[in-house]
């Protein structure tokens, strides 16, 4: 084929992931005429497979540059085991349902992991659909979900996750939850009643054209139809578009007194019913304004900004979701523990609590239990927080979520699912989202006291012109409500909200819940985590102790490197980053490296490791702080030198935390770790109150505690542990990079790696607190003088919706200057 | 200003078909990917057919083993 599309790789790259190319790493065939070079099995297997199915275009499309494919499942035709167990009935069910349109035939969800592009997403869906009993094939770009209709008779589960690695992705199935449908309903019920407002809007801001422009030549009976067709398009907008914020609004009345506390849809409920009413009578009377245009168009608004933020709050939200993703649904179980060494991959769900699993290293813990075999080390970040693995020996409490790092280990389940810690931290969460404090915005509560205080002038206006001119008590009070319609008041803090939204987003910063701007220049105290938040969780070589004659710093670290190369260990990967950094080629070792049980590596002559597993004197290293790790590379000779690592504090941390404080807000370090590591970083950034050690459940009450004290709190951090005290307090921002899990219970996630955005965020929130007191302070001015002249009826309704929509504009661009943020 | 009489009536008519169709476009779920339709009208089109058709001899793998 001449169409053969051209890659923009050069020949010494990897033909599929782009990876370099070296002598000893070559494998070379012959794809689409002409001969390709790939670095490994892996690629070369996935660039077959896609070129077998005529699905080459791919590689013409996509971005360039891929990732390399960590697993070896594309290597062979056979399905692996982890994955056969998808074809138990048990999780069978869980995962498909019958099609309602084809009988005989199931659907299932699958999500997928590393989908990069759109050329990602076509070549997923032609693969799929290629297969012996796929019958359809439909992945969201925007959700990388995919939603394959297949008869189970003809092909199973394992084989369509099975065929997605055979090209180089991932793929999970995923339980449809409850909850995710429910979130789908109120997704289109909104848009639905969005779109039925905004056409409401359009047309009767159409049929209001001849009253805008003033054309008089208009005879009555035209004006009474457009009237009355404004007045049936505006039903629809009132009954369907707005009816939910009644409901909420009377429910919101009935228990106001258990809560004395009105919500916002109140107001805006009052507004549109008195403004309907009043339009109503004028239309049945012939006399005064129909305010429906301003109606429809409040509503639209409205409802166009409620859409928005449901959007990007259900985007956040995936916290069961993000759960199941981080429990494998397989595990290899022991047939019979005493007797045999034989395991068997079984689904999860069939295992009971007294079971014997044996867990590989790299893989992840399905299940809370306790340790039988000998030494483990684990990484339990996502419980604890902790970046340093920890050491368990027999008989110690395993978690589910928890990684094992380096050796296979043997555990008996002692609580499975639902009983599992993380569930529990999830469960946490839940509660705290659903006790979170109602902030109640300034604008809502100065709104709610507007439309009592206008009720009454417009009934006080009515009453006093009934004695002195009966005929015109309706016309003033129609005009006191238009004069001073609360446009201008209500879109007092929205305008500003949305204009600082909009800044702080392109800074980096994503506002989930649209309080977070109001709330933060409140804030009294600061809780912030540590690990994976003010410091990045990864340890930075900071220096080498080379310690023999003739050996240089290079050398060493050469040699450390060249052992520590395909060990997972958070230490080891720093030492081969920063051999990579500085451009040193590990040196060829004359024997593989040999693990040992988490303490440390030994190849030939050279062992790396603690100083305890080397049984090493102390050695005089001139540290500069002993929160440093430290690893020892020993040869037959002896000590050869000393690597310090280092957590490293996140970019911005520094300057952030003096700014907070320098605002007189508290800061208060809370974190997981040990007491002593918490305080030498606390000292480190001039942090007063600090406690280490901290359990999910010690943050959640720590900040009710500061709460009940009356303290605004502001919750910074990363970890699923951190999820319950994020969705706690007051307003929360959780570290993009960290746990889905946290970022469900947040009320504003950061995309940077820098904590740069949190500080510019409260200058931002300063200076919208500024602006929303000059545009509500502008309202009140007005309203002051329209409402008095309006009640004298002075106004008539044409002036009067002149000087409103002025008065709006100017809240609407004084609110438009905080799009212009200083970087 | 006769045409009023004819036109407002229609226009009427006119939002009531929208509605229908923005009902069925919403309960369809045209609006649950707004970005993946609009790549992958561009990646269909040059898949060459012979490609296609000669497909199952070049791909054995793909067929189910039962």
């Amino acid at each position: 084929m001449n169409t053969k599309p051209e890659t923009p790789l050069s020949i010494e790259d990897c033909y599929h992931c782009g990876g370099d190319l070296t002598s000893d790493n070559l494998y070379e065939a012959t794809l689409g005429g002409s001969p390709r070079y790939f670095c490994c099995a892996g690629c070369l297997a996935i660039a077959q497979t896609i070129h077998g199915q005529g699905l080459e275009a791919f590689y013409a499309r996509r971005l360039p540059l891929g990732q390399k494919p960590d697993d070896v499942g594309q290597l062979t035709d056979q399905v692996p085991d982890a994955l056969l167990a998808y074809d138990d009935p048990v999780l069978m069910d869980r995962f498909t349902r019958a099609s309602s349109e084809y009988p005989g035939e199931v659907e299932t969800t699958l999500r997928l992991e590393k989908i990069r592009c759109a050329a990602c997403v076509w070549l997923n869906e032609q693969h799929l659909k290629r297969l012996f009993g796929v019958k359809d094939v439909q992945i969201n770009y925007v959700t990388q979900r995919a939603t394959v209709r297949f008869n189970p008779n003809e092909v199973h589960l394992s084989k369509l996750l099975h065929s997605v690695e055979q090209i180089g992705y991932e793929a999970w199935p995923f339980e449809p939850s409850m909850s995710a449908d429910l979130a789908k309903k109120e997704r289109r019920h909104l848009l639905m009643r969005l779109g039925v407002a905004v056409l409401g809007m359009m047309q009767v801001m159409m049929y209001a054209w001849p009253t805008y422009t003033g054309a008089d030549d208009l005879l009555v009976e035209q004006e009474l139809l457009l009237g009355w067709t404004s007045w049936a398009l505006t039903v629809p907008v009132v009954l369907y578009s707005a009816g939910p914020m009644f409901v909420v609004a009377w429910h919101s009345i009935r228990n106001f007194p258990r809560t004395s506390m009105l919500g916002m849809d109140v107001p805006v409920s009052l507004a549109v019913a008195l403004a309907f009413i009043a339009g109503s009578i004028s239309l049945v009377l012939g006399v005064g304004e129909s305010y429906f245009d301003s109606i429809t168009m409040f509503i639209a608004f409205l409802l166009a900004a409620r859409y928005l933020e449901l959007l990007a709050r259900q985007d956040a939200q995936g916290g069961a979701e993000a759960l199941a993703k981080q429990l494998p649904a397989t595990c290899d179980r022991f047939e019979d523990y005493s007797n045999t060494e034989l395991t068997k991959s079984v689904p999860v769900v069939r295992c009971v609590v007294g079971d014997v699993l044996r867990i590989s290293p790299g893989d992840v813990i399905p299940v809370d239990g306790v340790l039988l075999s000998g030494e483990a080390s684990l990484n339990e970040a996502i419980l604890s927080g902790e970046s340093r693995p920890v050491s368990k020996s027999m008989g110690d409490v395993l978690y589910a979520g928890s990684h094992n790092i380096v050796s296979p280990i043997v555990m008996r389940i002692t609580a499975l699912g639902q009983g599992t810690r993380i569930a529990g931290i999830a469960s946490l969460l839940d509660k705290a989202l659903l006790a979170k404090p109602q902030v109640v915005g300034l604008a809502e509560k100065w709104a709610g006291y507007f439309v009592v205080f206008l009720m009454a002038a417009a009934g006080l206006t009515a009453i006093a012109w009934y004695f002195l001119d009966p005929l015109k008590a309706w016309e003033t009070a129609v005009a006191v409500l238009v004069a001073s319609c609360p446009c201008a008041l209500s879109l007092a803090t929205p305008a500003a909200m949305a204009a600082a939204q909009g800044a702080i987003t392109k800074l980096g910063l994503l506002v989930v819940r649209g309080h977070v701007m109001e709330t933060l220049a409140k804030a009294t105290d600061l809780v912030i985590d540590k690990t994976g938040t003010l410091t990045t969780g990864h340890p930075e070589l900071k220096a080498i102790l080379s310690l023999r004659t003739g050996y240089t710093e290079q050398q060493v670290l050469a040699i450390a490197a060249a052992m520590e190369s395909g060990q997972k260990h958070p230490l080891g990967l720093a030492i081969l980053e920063a051999a990579q950094k500085r451009e040193i080629q590990p040196i060829i070792l004359s024997e593989a490296p040999v693990s040992e049980l988490g303490k440390g590596l030994r190849s030939g002559v050279y062992q790396l490791g603690s100083r305890q597993w080397l049984n090493l004197e102390p050695v005089p290293v001139n540290q500069e702080n002993e929160q440093a790790s430290l690893v020892y590379l020993k040869d037959d000779q002896g000590l050869l030198a000393v690597f310090s690592l280092l957590d490293t504090p996140r970019p911005g941390a520094m300057e952030f935390i003096k700014q907070v404080q320098a605002r007189g807000i508290q800061v208060h370090l809370l974190s997981g770790d040990d007491q002593q590591t918490v305080a030498w970083w606390a000292r480190y950034f001039g942090i007063d109150h600090l406690q280490g050690g901290a359990l999910p459940e010690d943050k959640f009450s720590f900040s009710d505690a500061l709460q009940k004290e009356g303290k605004v709190v502001w919750a910074v951090g990363d970890g699923v542990n951190d999820a319950p005290f994020l969705a706690k307090a007051n307003v929360s921002i959780a570290v993009g990079s960290g746990a889905p899990l946290a970022q469900a219970g947040a009320d504003a996630v950061l995309t940077t790696e820098s904590l740069k955005p949190l500080s510019q965020a409260l200058e931002l929130a300063d200076k919208s607190k500024i602006i929303m007191r000059q545009n509500l302070v502008w309202a009140f001015v007005y309203n002051v003088i329209a409402i008095p002249v309006a009640m004298m009826g002075l106004v008539n309704p044409w002036v009067a919706g002149i000087g409103m929509s002025l008065s709006s504009l100017a809240v609407t661009l004084n609110a438009w200057r905080l799009r212009k943020i200083s970087e | 200003m006769e045409s009023l009489y004819l036109l407002i009536p229609m226009s009427l008519v006119v939002v009531g078909v929208i509605v229908l169709i923005l009902y069925w476009a919403v309960k369809s779920g045209q609006f649950e990917d707004l970005e993946g339709p609009g790549h992958s009208i561009l990646m269909d089109d040059d898949v060459s057919p012979n490609r296609v058709i000669d497909k199952p001899s070049s791909s054995t793998s793909v067929k189910q083993k039962e």
